[in-house]
Formats: C-alpha cells, structure tokens, sequence
C-alpha cells in the first residue's frame, strides 16, 4: 500500500493519559493524609528569590518557595499616560497554561480570565502604598507576574515578587512589599498554618493573604475570606502573618542587594 | 530591620571627605536621623528619619557650614521626568498654524528611556510681540528645539513647553533645498523618531541619512531628510551652507563658548 505521506501517521495503540495521571493523585493523597498532622503551623517555606534576570524589562524579580510556587515578574518604569494628576500603576497577573496541576477546566474560560482580574486587583491594592506616585505625575508604571506553577500562596509570591521587580527598575518606592500566605484547614478546632501548600489550600475553610511593609511596619492589603472561627483567631493570624512576612524580607532585600551588585559588575565590564 | 548609630555612620562612610560612594541600600531601609544629616535625592523622611527610596548605593556629601547630604543613587540614570522648569531637547513632529508638536528626547542631558509628547503654542514661542508668530516660520518638522517645561498639562494635553528665551529654541535644523521628498502628498510630513541614544551619538545620529528606527529607512511611510544642516545667522534666520538660501527659524543664542570666531 503506497505510503500517504500528507498525514502523520500515530502508533497503532493508544491508551489514555489519565490511567497514569490516577495513580500520581492517590499516592499524593495519601502522602498528605498521612503527613498532615505533623505540620509546624509557623514554618515558613524555603524561599528563593532573584531580581534583574530578564533583559526585555527594565526591572525583573523571580521568586520561587519551597513548595514549589514559581513567580516570574516584571516592571517597566515610567511612561508617558494621558491623565493628569499622581501616575498610576498598572498590574497584570497572568497564570501559564500549565500552571495547575490536573486538566483546567475549560481553557480560556470567563472564570480564568475573571480570578486573574481579580488577582491583579489585589495585587495594585498591595503595591500602590509602597510606591512613590507622587514622583511620578503623568506617568504610568507597568507590573506584570507570571505564575509558572501554582504550589499554595501564589499571590503572596507575586506581591514579593511585583515589589522586587519595582525596585529593581529603580522606581522609587517606600518601602519592599512581602507578601504571606495563610490558610486554616476544615478541622472544627484547627489552627492557622502559614504558606500552605496548594492540596492545602484547595481543602482549607478560610485563606488569607497579608501584605506587609516592613521597615515602616504597616500593612498595605489584607485578602481572604471563609469561616475562620472567632474574632480571636482571626487576629492571631494576622499577627501570625506578619511574622512570616518580616522572616522573608530579609531574603527579598540580600537577593536586591546581590541584583545591584551584579549590575555593576556587568556596567564596569 | 533598621540600623541606628554607629554601625549606621559606619557604613555612610568617613566624614570629612567631599563624596564617599558606598555601601548598597534597598528601597525603605533606614539611613540616619534628620539631625545628623538633610534628605537629599532618593531618600524621604519620615518620622523623624530619613529613608531611603531607591535601591541603589548610598552616597554621604559633607558641606562645610549645613548638614551633610544623604543620597541614594542609582547607576543607571532612569526614570527621569521632565519636570516643570527644566530644559529638555525634544524633536518637532508636526507643525499647525496653532501649535508645534514634539518629541522630547532628552531632559537636561539624559536621554529618556521613553519619549514624551510636548506641544509649543503658537504664544509660547517668543517672549515678545506674541501675537505676530507664525509657527512656520519659526519651526518645521524634524527641527531639534531646546524647550523649557512650563506646565505638566491637564487632561489630553501634553507637557506645555516654551521657547520665550533668548537661549530656547532650534538648534538643528534642516534645509529644504537638499531634501528628499519621497511623495507622502501632504505637505506636513511626519517623521519617525530617533531613539534615545546616548549624548555621544546624537550628534553623529542626526546628521546621518539613515533613521536609526527599527523599521529602517522608508518602510511605514515616513520620510527620512537627508538636507543639509543649517547654519544661523540670526535669532530668526538660518541658512543653507549648500544653497545659500535662509529660512526663517526661532533660533537659540549660540553659548559663548560654543561659538568659533
């Protein structure tokens, strides 16, 4: 039979992805089920985090923590923009397509779109008190976050990372937003746990998110909701929040410092 | 976390030198008290302290009667807007028998990483007998003009520049006489912007035929002038070295120093 070379030809025998991708789920599910008691409330992920990587930005920020949570950032600093008055910062925060773990549900859905308006929302809420507009009458500043993998608190990572990238392109700012991540699981008397992880956060009765400046000690955005118990626990939380927010900054401001000074190793060479 | 006293001074550097550039900073960190030292550029105060805005080097200047100065500075010169009052280089776009638009290229000598949009009003380009101006005779299109900012503008409308000095007004221009004209039809041509170049290579640029644009020379309709530069002669004439001809320009005053006689 000739060959019909206009079509690729597929194996002869297929099976279906989600035999495999089953198996992966239960195991993780069990892992957790198991390993979930045992969890320190108050330990903080791993971070990392690196400022100046891309060159198509004037200032960039990439931070990733341990869970596995990988936030790519970029800033642009002023342009020209047509209203009169303070400059206006403009947030954008994408997800990748392969961000999440699972099928998504329907690709390029009104949802998707909608939660990634609202998360740019909240990410403008959390900036704009750290950034100096008034320094910038007639201008506006562009911040966009990418979420590479969602691993639990990913707007956490994107107010550091947003803030990072901000400072990296030399705009002048109050002070470095940290964000951090809280969640409180459905167990009737359970307690808040810092940065969950993303099966965590799916199951968790009440999230939160806390925006901090820290050299200044305010707090520019509080996000979240759910059925978090009394009043009590809820201030406990927050105060929870703000002490992992001041244990992150140092690795936020050592990585800015490290950016500076390989920028001018690179300008003297 | 905030460093106070001596570790703090320690790292402003030694005192009694002009400048000591040292030590990195981060935007918020806290540098010293306003008593010991004035905020300078860079920084801001609060509560009583001086912080700094940027994330770059710390720079400690020591008057000799006041306080010494605290800045932050970055070594990459960004982020610069025009302010009101400053003398900023922009290029005219388009002319109306109203107003000039423009492009401004640079603020002081610092090219911008993004150009500007500026209008000159047809009263605001000489200082006396304003209503007599015509906007043609005083610039065209693709003339490089030193403007000063007098207003940031209101909605829709630009940086607000002016030309009422003696020492404001075209410094480069072209001559009709050896232009090209490539047939747009309109008699106003629009003219693609030079990208912000170094101050080393704005001169050289300008008086090159090629358009330094990404899309090269004659690609999306703009027309390049490879006309001769004109010489003044007056405050508002220029002349063609080539043709001898003179048009009529708003012409800046020549600095002394500039001048070969």
């Amino acid at each position: 039979m000739p060959l019909d070379h206009r079509r690729l030809r597929g194996p002869e025998e297929s099976q279906p992805p989600a035999l495999w991708a089953a198996t992966a789920a239960e195991d993780e599910e069990d892992e957790e089920g198991a390993g979930a008691a045992p969890r320190d409330p108050c330990a903080l992920r791993p971070l990392f985090a690196r400022a100046g990587l891309l060159s198509q930005a004037q200032g960039s920020a990439y931070v990733e923590l341990g869970s596995g949570t990988k936030v790519l950032c970029a800033a642009w600093g002023p342009r020209e923009a047509a209203e009169p008055g303070p400059g206006r910062l403009l947030c954008e925060f994408r997800r990748a397509p392969f961000a999440g773990r699972g099928a998504r549900g329907r690709p390029g859905a009104a949802a998707e779109r909608e939660a990634e308006r609202e998360a740019a929302a909240a990410l403008r809420e959390a900036l704009e008190p750290a950034v100096r507009l008034g320094r910038y009458p007639r201008a506006r500043l562009a911040v966009s976050a990418l979420l590479l993998q969602d691993g639990g608190s990913a707007l956490a990572a994107a107010v550091s990372a947003a803030a990072l990238a901000l400072a990296d392109a030399g705009v002048e700012m109050y002070d470095l937003a940290v964000g951090c991540a809280l969640c409180r699981p459905p167990a009737p008397a359970a307690s808040w746990m810092l940065q969950p992880a993303e099966p965590e956060e799916r199951r968790a009765a009440a999230r939160l998110t806390l925006a901090l400046l820290p050299a200044l000690n305010q707090v520019s955005a509080v996000l979240g909701g759910g059925r978090g118990g009394p009043p009590e626990d809820w201030a406990q939380a927050l105060r929870l929040g703000l002490d992992g927010c001041h244990r992150q900054y140092p690795v936020l401001r050592q990585s800015l410092l490290r950016a500076a000074q390989r920028r001018d190793a690179a300008a003297a060479a | 976390m905030p460093r106070t006293g001596p570790a703090g001074r320690e790292r402003c550097g030694r005192s009694g030198m002009p400048r000591q550039p040292l030590s990195p900073c981060v935007a918020g960190e806290r540098l010293c008290s306003t008593e010991e030292a004035t905020a300078g550029s860079g920084t801001y105060t609060r509560h009583g302290f001086i912080f700094s805005s940027l994330a770059g080097c710390l720079e400690r200047k020591n008057e000799d009667n006041e306080l010494p100065v605290v800045s932050v500075v970055r070594d990459s010169e960004s982020q610069l807007l025009p302010n009101v009052g400053a003398v900023v280089t922009c290029k005219v776009c388009s002319i109306n028998s109203r107003f000039a638009k423009v492009h401004i290229l640079y603020v002081g000598s610092t090219p911008l990483k993004s150009t500007f949009r500026g209008t000159i009003r047809r009263e605001d380009i000489r200082a006396t007998e304003k209503d007599k101006v015509e906007v043609y005779k005083s610039f065209r299109p693709s003339d490089i003009v030193l403007a000063k900012v007098i207003s940031l503008g209101d909605a829709q409308s630009n940086y607000l520049l002016s030309t009422a000095e003696n020492e404001l007004g075209v410094v480069v221009a072209r001559s009709e006489a050896g232009r090209d004209r490539t047939g747009t039809g309109s008699g106003l041509k629009q003219f693609c912007l030079i990208p912000a170049l170094g101050a080393a290579d704005a001169a050289a640029s300008l008086s090159t035929r090629r358009c330094k644009c990404k899309f090269g020379k004659e690609q999306h309709g703009h027309t390049v002038s490879p006309g001769v530069q004109m010489v003044p002669i007056s405050w508002c004439e220029m002349q063609c070295p080539r043709t001898h001809t003179k048009e009529f320009r708003k012409v800046a005053r020549v600095q002394p120093q500039f001048l070969q006689t």
